[in-house]
């Protein structure tokens, strides 16, 4: 069968009942959970993660992937109408959105937000539906050193591209493989590191930690800052948001190039639909010529941003459904829970289970169509259940953190786990620290353990599997080079700024 | 901060056998440079403390209810801990008068309990509740 016949088979599947109710349950919960300021999609995915696990997987997978995308979505609406990003993918949309909805034309830009989303989102659908099958077949080549070395590659370019420094980005994930370290090795049998602790035998459980460390962490973060927020009041009629000609015709190629940047950048393992939408912001104010309208309400400052989170996101699909590596926090998010139903992500599961994931594309045009006409319809009450005031809403996560992180397995140590990694995720916080790093590390520990070893046990202790074998080169010389980038970057700057000062002391 | 890398160095350094330890030891290796690196850039910097006392006290606060509402599951039950927490949240947080307060802690339980309990039949300890 061809890509073509398979994607009809997988829209069959989600034109079930029962899987479209759980498309459309998770796109409408992901625009809230994205709408709503202090909880972003990670921390949506991870909260919600308990409540599929009495669904199939498909099911679960489909309603997921419907959240991770509503959210970004729904990042904009409280980015323009509040001021306040709902996810960290949003940011960018703030600076001119906001501007935008002061001027009485927030309506314009949450719709021309929701139609650059829609074709952003198409498109990165469409080059999965090409060019995952292929990635995946040349992923079946990957033997334990190119695995050891892929993962290598997603957790340091993660560590530079989340962080302000590149150096804290490695400890986070270097903090990651060594909780992912905890437990009962699975070679040997032997405990490590679980000073005697029964329950830490079987390793630190992963969405516990996920639950803490994005759920209770928000909660605390939140006490101490004790924001509270206010809706503006806009004009949200269809009529009434329908975009001019003119910022039609600005918005059309921020689209465009929106979408290509999202998703290259998307593409790589570590750069998620914030790098994404950054890079694409920047871009556009550099390309346009109206660049000193940008921070004062440029409508393309909105679409270019907006389209690239999507594209991003999206495409952080690829590397993870063909190749089992995460490009995001949140992706690595999804790999824990699709991990927990024995589907392990990688170039294996395009062979032995293609009904799931060509489901699992399939819903991704349905959400997107879903997602279109929520946001250009349904905005009004969408932005009624903004209104809920923050001391609930936080109530409200850090019962679900509670419960949540209980059901997985029924423990009460998870929920102590859970809290451990919330105060953890504050200090982290704190200290300027990215905390996707940390995820990606706990996901990717022991297989990059199991991989490294593997290759260990082929070269009989030499090193030199790594380097003579071609991709696995390549792949470790791309790591040197995210490696090197920063403090490269670094050193340039500093002989600039001394160039420049030395006609200065004269 | 400069205080917890020494730490977490102390832990690291040791073998816990060579096939097993191995890769913790990798691990260890290569937190030693990024460690020192990072202690370099704290001292160059000169950077201020990140967090003073009140918001310390504030989320001290957040992460002692949270420990109380977990010791309590294993005691009163999973619905009346967590009702219990949302009640004290909402009143000392929230400023909320008691009626409503209540209100809305009852209505958390009572969704936490028709998603949690009837739907997808969590076996919550059930503590001092009949369920």
């Amino acid at each position: 069968m061809g890509t073509w016949s398979y994607l009809w088979q997988g829209f069959l599947s989600v034109f079930q009942p029962q899987h479209l109710l759980f498309c459309i349950i998770g796109v409408v919960a992901g625009q809230v959970i994205g709408a709503l300021p202090g909880i972003g999609s990670v921390s949506g995915v991870a909260l919600l993660l308990p409540l599929t696990f009495g669904m199939d997987p498909e099911s679960a997978v489909i309603m997921l992937t419907g959240i991770y995308y509503g959210c970004m979505y729904g990042g904009t609406v409280s980015a323009v109408l509040i001021d306040i990003p709902g996810d960290s993918a949003a940011i960018m949309t703030g600076l001119d959105g906001h501007r935008l909805a002061l001027q009485g034309r927030g309506g314009q830009a949450l719709f021309m937000a929701a139609v650059g989303s829609f074709v952003a989102g198409t498109f990165a659908i469409l080059m999965l539906t090409l060019f995952a099958p292929p990635l995946a077949r040349f992923g079946l080549r990957f033997g334990p050193p190119e695995t050891a070395a892929l993962m290598l590659l997603a957790l340091t370019s993660l560590g530079w591209l989340t962080g302000e420094s590149a150096a804290k980005g490695l400890l986070s994930a270097l903090l990651g493989l060594f909780l992912a370290v905890i437990g009962v090795d699975s070679v040997s049998g032997r405990p490590r590191f679980t000073m005697g602790v029964v329950d830490l035998m079987d390793g630190i459980p992963f969405l516990p930690v996920v639950i803490g460390i994005f759920g209770i962490t928000q909660v605390l973060l939140w006490l101490e800052e004790r924001t509270d927020w206010k809706v503006m009041e806009a004009k949200l009629g269809l009529r009434a948001i329908l975009p001019s000609l003119q910022e039609w015709a600005v918005s059309k190629w921020a689209i465009v190039r929106g979408t290509v940047v999202g998703f290259f950048v998307g593409l790589m393992p570590g750069a998620g639909a914030t790098t994404a939408s950054f890079l694409a912001y920047t871009l556009e104010r550099q390309s346009s010529r109206r660049a000193h309208l940008f921070g004062k309400g440029a409508i393309e400052g909105v679409a270019a941003p907006e389209s690239a989170n999507n594209a991003a996101a999206i495409a952080a699909y690829v590397p993870l459904l063909s190749l089992g590596i995460p490009g995001s926090a949140t992706t690595a998010v999804l790999m824990g829970g699709l991990m927990l139903w024995g589907l392990r992500p990688g170039p294996l599961l395009f062979r032995d289970a293609p009904e799931f994931v060509w489901g699992l594309i399939a819903s991704m045009y349905v959400a997107n169509f879903l997602l279109l006409a929520i946001n250009t319809l349904a905005i009004p009450p969408m932005i009624r259940i903004l209104s809920i005031p923050a001391p609930v809403l936080m109530s409200i996560v850090s019962v679900i953190s509670i419960v949540g992180a209980y059901c997985i397995d029924n423990s009460v140590f998870d929920v102590w786990l859970a809290l451990g990694a919330g105060v953890l995720g504050y200090f982290m916080h704190k200290l300027k620290m990215p905390v996707p790093p940390v995820v990606l590390g706990l996901v990717l520990g022991p297989d990059l353990e199991t991989a490294m070893r593997q290759s260990f046990m082929l070269s009989r202790g030499s090193v030199a599997i790594f380097f003579t074998r071609p991709i696995a080169l390549g792949l470790l010389i791309a790591t040197a080079l995210f490696l090197s980038a920063p403090t490269i970057g670094g050193l340039l700057r500093r002989r600039r700024l001394a160039a420049r000062e030395a006609p200065a002391d004269r | 901060m400069l205080i917890w890398q020494g730490c977490v160095l102390g832990y690291w350094v040791h073998l816990s056998g060579p096939g097993p330890g191995f890769f913790p030891v990798v691990l260890g290796v290569l937190l030693q440079p990024v460690a020192a690196l990072l202690v370099l850039a704290g001292r160059s910097a000169g950077e201020k403390p990140a967090w003073d006392r009140g918001s310390l006290r504030a989320v001290g606060a957040g992460a002692l209810a949270f420990a109380i509402t977990i010791w309590l599951v294993n005691r009163l039950g999973m619905l009346v801990s967590v009702g219990l927490y949302t009640l004290a949240w909402l009143r000392l947080v929230g400023r909320y008068r008691w009626p409503r307060a209540v209100a809305l802690a009852a209505g958390t339980v009572l969704a936490v309990y028709l998603i949690f309990v009837l739907w997808l039949r969590v076996p919550f300890p059930s503590g001092i509740l009949p369920l």
